[in-house]
């Protein structure tokens, strides 16, 4: 098969499953429901896709699935709102990735609890009220368990991933 | 999926930091939530008192928000935000916990709050 097209049919399969992580979030109630704290399900995928592919797949996979859940279950805000949590997990878990320091379960880690930090901290921003960083401790410990839980099980996947064991930039998985 | 020794070293500085916040917002926490503080793009626009049942429809330009107080307990009974968030935060009871509409910037939270300190005597005889 033509590479890119394989490229481009990879990329949507994952999209399609982290769409899929994030509906299934949203049936799953949890006490703590500060805006746009969740699970991190959908981290799963993003992680799958940093490790396997690189930087810019786990963008765009990411950019997909927050516009059609945004689409079909929210609005522009929470589009933005979204977008802004998830670049900023993003972008600590790039950086914790590049000291090399860490395996899969610790760039998780940093990944879902700099997003929970993230947006409970925008939320105080938006309301112009600090209420709500009450919360940010349990939101903390969270994210640490939701992060660890995730990393565990990409860290899984990703062994069993045939001929994907080393991404494009020639990095070796754990 | 083998976790390395910087991994717990991460969890656990993740977990103290979650530790500190938590014994710094204990110490801050006014025990004295008494009172529902409804704020407003971060101006208390209203307080109510916890004991009482009572509703109230808070409206602000961005739409409304129907607080009912019941049973010691607070939560939003309908509001006309597009994700109904705030309803689905359900009963809160304890000093500090709160309920956030974003879209109507409104934070409604349990905690001493401020007119009853400037109007302590006017509270008393209004009893």
């Amino acid at each position: 098969m033509n590479k890119k097209t394989l490229y481009i049919s990879e990329i949507g399969l994952l999209s399609a499953f982290a769409i899929i992580l994030s509906y299934v979030e949203t049936l799953i109630p949890i006490p703590i429901a500060v805006p746009g704290v969740k699970l991190g399900l959908a981290n799963f995928l993003v992680l799958l896709c940093l490790y396997i592919y690189g930087i810019k797949e786990a963008i765009i996979v990411n950019l997909i699935r927050i516009f059609v859940i945004g689409c079909m279950f929210g609005n522009l805000f929470s589009i933005l709102f979204s977008i802004a949590g998830a670049g900023i997990s993003l972008m600590v878990m790039v950086m914790v990735k590049k000291t090399n320091l860490f395996s899969m379960t610790g760039v998780s880690v940093a990944g879902g609890v700099s997003h929970n930090m993230a947006q409970i901290l925008i939320a105080a921003w938006l309301v112009n009220s600090t209420q709500i960083v009450f919360y940010l401790p349990v939101l903390v410990v969270c994210g640490i368990v939701t992060g660890a839980v995730i990393g565990i099980l990409a860290g899984v996947i990703v062994k069993h991933i045939p001929g994907k064991q080393i991404n494009r930039n020639g990095d070796k998985i754990l | 999926m083998k976790m390395n020794k910087n991994d717990y070293f991460l969890i656990i500085a993740c977990a103290v930091l979650a530790g500190v916040l938590f014994l710094i917002f204990e110490k801050c926490r006014d025990d004295n939530g008494k009172y529902v503080v409804v704020r407003d793009d971060g101006e208390i626009v209203l307080e109510l008192r916890l004991d009482t049942e009572t509703e109230y429809r808070y409206k602000n330009s961005y739409g409304f928000n129907t607080i009912v107080i019941k049973n010691n307990c607070v939560y939003v009974e309908s509001s006309d935000c597009h994700n109904e968030e705030c309803i689905r935060q359900g009963k809160i009871s304890k000093t500090g916990e709160s309920i956030v509409c974003l879209p109507h910037k409104v934070v409604i939270s349990i905690g001493a709050g401020n007119i009853k300190t400037e109007n302590d005597e006017l509270d008393g005889v209004a009893g």
